[in-house]
């Protein structure tokens, strides 16, 4: 299956834009684990979160690059980028006052608004990959 | 991670959704994640917009398109 997968490449490009909707998947399943708080918990919905952004934005770039995404279409996603940035450096902070000060309150309050603003920036990249329709040469 | 969900994976994503399987196998079969290596999680946030597209502009056109070879095993 993977040979023949490889050897259509432009199976790729099209299929490129279905990683956004399999990441929200992925988000979603990696925050409903992350709804039993417990500390290790925390830690890993962190590092969740982060690999998961990492490697959407990854995979946003290739596709700017592949598809010469216009600057004004590049926009929304910079702007939710850096909220999301904002949102874990909040959330960094909450999980350090969890571990030290077992403050769970403000944990609770920075994973939600992490997770929203997560699903929020994998969206956006799921609308703005939408707008580039994909001609598969035969 | 339900199977159907790593095969869609694999398919739609190439060898790089060996690298968010792998990553989050890693993240979740650890018994615990210390402070550091949480905080090294969050840093990767700190990584700008800009950053990434320069990358995927750097990376050379292979890098690009999956391969057989780049998959773990081959």
């Amino acid at each position: 299956m993977l040979v023949t997968y490889v050897s259509n490449q432009h199976i790729y490009f099209m299929k490129i834009k279905t990683i956004t909707s399999l990441l929200i998947t992925l988000t979603l399943l990696v925050i409903n684990i992350g709804c039993v708080t417990t500390q290790s918990t925390a830690a890993k919905l962190i590092a969740s979160t982060a690999t998961t952004v990492d490697n959407a934005m990854k995979g946003w770039a290739t596709f700017v690059v592949i598809h010469g995404v216009s600057e004004a279409d590049q926009q929304p996603i910079r702007n939710a980028y850096a909220t999301y940035q904002h949102a874990m450096l909040i959330t960094k902070t909450a999980y350090s006052d969890l571990v030290s000060l077992g403050d769970k309150e403000s944990w609770a309050k920075a994973s939600t608004t992490l997770s929203g603003i997560t699903r929020s920036l994998i969206m956006t990249i799921s609308e703005q990959q939408s707008k580039y329709n994909v001609v598969i040469p035969k | 991670m339900p199977i159907t969900l790593i095969t869609q994976l694999l398919v739609s994503f190439g060898p790089s959704a060996f690298n968010i399987i792998r990553e989050l196998i890693q993240i979740w079969s650890k018994p615990t994640l210390t402070l550091q290596e949480v905080q090294a999680f969050c840093d990767r946030a700190q990584k700008s917009y800009n950053d990434y597209v320069n990358e995927a502009r750097a990376a050379p056109a292979s890098n690009l398109i999956p391969t057989v070879s780049k998959l773990p095993g081959f």
